[in-house]
């Protein structure tokens, strides 16, 4: 078994403690970081992604598989500095305004984070403004909006309709969901996508940038 | 009267221990600059930059003096259920977004709500309505249309969902213009109720805290709830949810004295949910719902105050899940002592109501208050003269011991087969749900009832247009 199979393996298991150490060996032995990421971070977290989205991993186990992918991360990071190596998708990330609920959102971006994108969390009670500013900075090919409220989920269309007045909404794929958000709600305030669940939010983000 | 003990009193008081070490070390975050000062000046420590409030034992022990251990819920009709520790119980409807039938559901329309209410008006074991979506209308009017929609087409015990806290004003205005025509008021006539959630963990937010405030002052009693979700936002064992929420739930009831001291206040651990380790979903039907529940009941009656909690289904549609789920959460809360259980009609984690699932739910509660009630032991119903009398011949059927007592002693239902197949066959051979529809569809057939104080109900008409106006201008 390579290394970097032998990593993939770890971060399946979320064994924390080891899959860092063997993250470092790999590199020094030679493999290539775009591989150990692929190969053994990210495919490893498509597995458990899919295993979840059957109902055969609890969250918590993935959510430890994925705090372990970051751990490797972490080990990574100074080393490819200046590589060039980019991430699979720069995303932003926030709970509407008016609306203080994350759960869902949280799960997503650990979800996302194991897809091997990269996220701007915004955090909750986000402003159509700072999302725009996000967009305006980070230059994301997605932006993605939750909520949990019937009060605040409107908060999403007047986020689209700002970047549409600023000219930047065919620059970003807009993605929404949270509990009172539905397939009609999303195509009504002119969304790219929306998903009903957590398990299917990366997934239908890959599908939306044409990463599948 | 059956209560079962879910939890013991050493652990209550560890738990209760743990919950005012949270209040008093952890904190509360408190979004409403002008509760905040009122919290500081009634003894909390307050730290403004992090909007946070530090309540102190004595402050919480002060206040939950002020609190009075009965809270009053009128209908329409002139009934009036009492909620108190260690009181009877009952069962009320619960919020949702969607209305189901069978495998289809839509987000609720008036016309969906208008006939859920007028089915659960006839639900004898359901005895008050709560407010829910309805989609054809903005957020700042679902719950004061909802009112009305609820006042038209049920006399029961109302308690409007509350989206904004201008909706909150408005239904105070609402109700006491309908109970002024008949010389009354809420404090006299509590037809409608109120309740916020705080945000777990342990933050009240601005929206919540206002609707608090707008409601004060009528003597209208309010349900303090926390809604934890287990292994989500608050600790996964059951003990961690119990001490945030019961610490939350403490956190409400000081705030609600300092705005009305003597406020009656509902004191609700029984929203709690776990959250599904497999789907990310907060379960409702789920055993620890009920535990959770029963415990929350426990906890209220050691502070002398009443209590809430709410039974549901996580099934998506009608069917065997939708019934076990509700009748076991159901039951252990009603056992447990809460004094009242929301959740009558919904489906899909409370995300649906169903006409169906209501008619079933007034079953299952039938059934649980006919458990709750106990066997009642006295020299009547001990029957010792009529087995002396009878000696080994078995005529009990036709004794007028049996018809005097039978349709206390043993529950009758509307829908349960009780017909061996042959006759289940002969009758139709209908599902529960099959039966359920039939009733359904018989009690919208009959015409609709006259609201016993019809100029009141235009006065509610009259503010309802007033305000739809300014909010469509």
């Amino acid at each position: 078994m390579s290394l970097v199979e032998k990593l993939k393996a770890l971060v399946m298991e979320g064994n924390l403690e080891e899959a860092p150490k063997v993250t470092q060996e790999a590199w020094q032995a030679g493999a290539n970081p775009q591989q150990i990421i692929d190969q053994g971070l990210i495919a490893a977290m498509e597995v458990v992604g899919e295993r979840f989205a059957s109902g055969d991993l609890y969250i918590p186990e993935m959510l430890l598989s994925a705090r372990t992918m970051e751990s490797c991360l972490k080990v990574l990071r100074p080393l490819i500095v200046g590589t060039g190596i980019k991430a699979k998708a720069v995303v932003v990330f926030g709970t509407v305004q008016g609306d203080v609920h994350d759960i869902g959102k949280n799960l997503v971006i650990m979800m996302m984070q194991g897809a091997g994108f990269e996220i701007h969390d915004l955090g909750t009670d986000v402003a159509p403004e700072k999302f725009y500013e996000a967009v305006q900075r980070h230059k994301p090919d997605l932006c993605c909006m939750s909520a949990l409220l019937t009060t605040t989920q409107w908060a999403m269309g007047r986020t689209i309709h700002l970047l549409k007045e600023k000219g930047m909404r065919e620059e970003v794929k807009i993605m929404v969901g949270g509990a009172p958000v539905t397939e009609t709600f999303s195509q009504e305030i002119g969304a790219d996508g929306y998903a009903p669940d957590a398990g299917s939010a990366v997934e239908k983000a890959k599908v939306l940038l044409n990463l599948k | 009267m059956i209560t079962l003990s879910i939890i013991e009193e050493k652990d209550r008081k560890k738990i209760l221990e743990a919950s005012l070490r949270v209040l008093e070390e952890t904190g509360v975050r408190v979004d409403h600059p002008e509760i905040f000062q009122k919290l500081c000046e009634a003894g909390c420590r307050g730290d403004e930059e992090k909007s946070r409030l530090f309540f102190s034992r004595a402050v919480v022990k002060e206040k939950l003096k002020l609190c009075p251990p009965k809270a009053s819920f009128a209908d329409r009709k002139g009934g009036l259920t009492i909620a108190e520790p260690g009181g009877p119980s009952v069962f009320w409807t619960g919020n949702a977004l969607n209305f189901s039938r069978e495998k289809d559901s839509h987000p609720i329309t008036e016309k969906d709500f208008a006939e859920f209410c007028r089915v659960v008006d006839a639900l004898p074991f359901i005895q008050g309505v709560v407010g829910t979506n309805l989609s054809e209308y903005p957020p700042e009017a679902k719950d004061f249309v909802g009112f009305r929609v609820m006042m038209e087409n049920t006399s029961k015990h109302l308690r409007p969902c509350i989206y904004t806290p201008q909706g909150a004003t408005i239904i105070v205005e609402m109700a006491q213009a309908y109970l002024a025509e008949i010389g009354g008021d809420l404090r006299s006539g509590p037809i409608v109720s109120t309740g916020y959630t705080i945000v777990s963990p342990l933050h009240w937010t601005k929206e919540g805290l206002e609707v608090y405030a707008r409601t004060a002052g009528y003597g209208m009693p309010v349900m303090i709830n926390s809604e934890c979700i287990s292994g989500a936002t608050s600790p996964v064992t059951l003990a961690g949810t119990l001490v945030l929420a019961n610490a939350e739930a403490l956190s409400g009831i000081v705030i609600n004295q300092i705005l009305e001291p003597g406020r009656p206040c509902i004191y609700n651990l029984g929203f709690s949910h776990v959250m599904d380790m497999k789907t990310a979903e907060p379960t409702t039907g789920a055993p620890e719902n009920g535990l959770l529940g029963a415990a929350g009941a426990a906890f209220a009656r050691d502070l002398n105050l009443p209590s809430a909690a709410w039974t549901c289904s996580d099934a998506a549609c009608v069917d065997s899940q939708s019934a076990f789920e509700r009748a076991i959460v159901g039951l252990v809360q009603l056992l447990g002592g809460a004094n009242i259980i929301w959740g009558a009609g919904n489906l899909e984690f409370t995300r649906a109501i169903s006409l169906e699932q209501a008619v079933i739910d007034n079953e299952i509660f039938r059934a649980a208050h006919r458990m709750k009630r106990g066997i009642e032991v006295n020299d009547d119903t001990l029957a010792l003269e009529l087995i002396q009398e009878m000696k080994s011949h078995p005529n009990y059927l036709a004794s007028d011991f049996t018809l005097k007592h039978f349709r206390k002693e043993l529950a009758s239902f509307d829908l349960v087969n009780r017909h061996r197949r042959s006759a289940w066959e002969k009758r139709g051979g209908k599902t529960l749900e099959e039966a359920a529809r039939e009733q359904v569809e018989k009690i919208l057939r009959k015409p609709e009832a006259e609201d016993p104080n019809p100029k009141g109900l235009e006065k509610v008409r009259a503010i309802e247009k007033k305000w739809l106006e300014k909010i469509r201008k």
